[in-house]
């Protein structure tokens, strides 16, 4: 077949089809409305882009969430890690801020009260549950001697017991063993401290004639020459007289928690220290600011009536009636009565 | 000579323990717990011993363990001597009425020894002592003995085993020395 002999006819159509299109349309890409015939198209193929682009970007998320996740529950373990130790961490700070409070504390007392004082830190406790004696951390090595005082910014512990070379047993003044000359604050009526159980202690000979009340501050008297001169042991919470007798008894709280002791300071020279003026009702420079407001007690504040003198319980009965004496039960007489 | 290092060694191992528990008693434990009252395993020990050895063996380790338990309590040293010794021999008559091989009667026998030696302290505290006369925490008593009731029986394996490592004997059933 020859390659020039074509159809003259069919190549003239065939150029203006072609040519046909170039002619109407716009070569220039010039911003406008478009054509009518146009818009239909262009609005279908808009709605198919707008499905396929949500479809895409769903599964886009899905799968980015996913991957976050995983992200995410890893993040999470470690700062969960993190958080714990950090916990941990506070808890040991705000114990260490406790215990700095509490040396500051007894620091600040060591310098003001006058006294040669140690620091010592409680290590054990007895152990049978019917005696009151703990064990510190200071012994003869420290200068720790027997029958040194121990005391506490707020009031008197005990002494010491049985002082070894690094550790030393000290008996608290809540043991029925302990004893401590002491006084009574307002009065001046002197008696023998011993102590009951726990909680509390026993304030024993004192005269019969001694003005003793209720709320009434017990402080020690000096004249052992083991605790300095005026520091306080406890408050009365009760006064039990005998319907015969020389003497009477009354019931006091110390003012020291021995349950709650973890610093106390052993007083290896008292230097002839008096705190019964640095005591006030409750507003002094050492004391119990706690238990006044407890027993609403001031030093401008008059005595509590006496017919508030409480009568002895049957098992503090039978306790007095070995000894002897007889115990008023329900009496309501003032305490002068038969003086 | 061996049977006497291996006698000496028992004996010594027994006290240590004894020094152990009351250790934890009196410190590790009222540091975690306060003054919760914690388990008496020195009391089992000594009931170990007393049922376990010979009258006169038994009566010169109470007196040793005497010496051990006296730096951790206040309590006069004539009647801590003579609680340990009343329980001891208490227990030892307790065995030979009543003895089984289990775990039920260790934690009997050491539970009840532990409220009898506070019973016998108070009571011989109320003749013999100046300040007499006093009410005690029973609850802390019986506190003492559950706890230490609980903890006997694999106190009293761990005795078992330092007897069988120094090859001193073990009662049977009836009790009887094997």
């Amino acid at each position: 077949m020859n390659f020039f002999a074509f159809d003259l006819r069919k190549m003239a159509i065939v150029l203006i089809i072609i040519a046909l299109p170039f002619l109407s349309v716009n070569m220039q890409r010039n911003p406008g409305d478009e054509a009518w015939y146009k818009k239909p198209l262009s609005l279908l193929v808009g709605a198919l882009q707008n499905t396929y682009s949500s479809f895409t970007s769903e599964i886009r998320g899905t799968t980015s969430t996913y991957i976050k996740l995983i992200g995410i529950k890893k993040d999470n373990s470690k700062l969960l890690k993190e958080n714990e130790e950090l916990r941990a961490k506070l808890g040991a700070l705000v114990e260490l801020k406790l215990e700095n409070e509490r040396f500051s504390k007894l620091l600040d007392f060591k310098q003001r009260s006058g006294m040669k004082v140690i620091a010592a830190r409680v290590i054990s406790r007895d152990i049978s549950p019917d005696h009151f004696s703990i064990r510190i951390n200071r012994g003869f090595q420290d200068g720790l001697r027997k029958l040194q005082a121990v005391i506490t910014v707020e009031g008197v512990v005990g002494y010491v017991f049985k002082p070894e070379a690094y550790t030393s047993q000290v008996l608290l003044l809540t043991d029925r063993s302990a004893s401590i000359d002491a006084i009574v604050q307002s009065t001046r009526a002197r008696g023998l401290v011993q102590g009951k159980n726990h909680s509390s202690c026993r304030l024993r000979y004192l005269e019969r004639a001694d003005d003793v009340s209720i709320g009434d501050m017990v402080v020690t008297s000096g004249l052992q020459g083991i605790f300095p001169k005026g520091f306080p042991i406890g408050r009365i919470v009760s006064v039990k007289k005998t319907e015969f007798g020389i003497s009477q008894e009354a019931q006091i709280t110390p003012i020291v928690n021995p349950n709650n002791l973890e610093e106390v300071l052993v007083v290896t020279d008292s230097g002839n220290q008096d705190f019964s003026n640095k005591l006030g009702g409750g507003g002094g420079d050492f004391g119990p600011p706690l238990l006044s407001k407890q027993f609403g007690y001031s030093s401008g504040t008059p005595r509590l009536d006496t017919s508030k003198i409480e009568a002895a319980s049957p098992q503090e009965a039978n306790e007095l009636s070995k000894t002897g004496s007889q115990p008023v039960i329900n009496d309501p007489s003032p305490v002068r009565q038969g003086d | 000579m061996k049977e006497r290092f291996l006698f000496a060694s028992n004996i010594f191992l027994f006290l240590l323990l004894a020094l152990v528990c009351a250790s934890f008693q009196s410190s590790l434990w009222f540091q975690m717990m306060g003054y919760f009252p914690g388990p008496s395993l020195w009391v089992s020990i000594l009931v170990y011993i007393s049922i376990h050895r010979k009258l006169v063996e038994s009566l010169l380790v109470l007196i040793l363990l005497s010496f051990i338990i006296s730096p951790f309590t206040s309590m006069a040293d004539g009647i801590l001597l003579m609680s340990i010794f009343i329980l001891g021999l208490s227990a030892k008559v307790f065995k030979q009425r009543i003895y089984w091989l289990s775990a039920t009667y260790v934690m009997l026998i050491c539970g009840s020894s532990v409220i009898a030696f506070h019973m016998i302290k108070w009571i011989l505290g109320i003749y013999i002592e100046e300040k007499h006369f006093y009410w005690p925490y029973f609850s802390d008593w019986i506190i003492e003995a559950i706890l230490t009731a609980l903890l006997s029986p694999p106190l009293f394996k761990l005795l078992e085993y330092i007897d069988r490592m120094l090859n001193r004997e073990t009662m049977d059933q009836a009790g009887k020395v094997v």
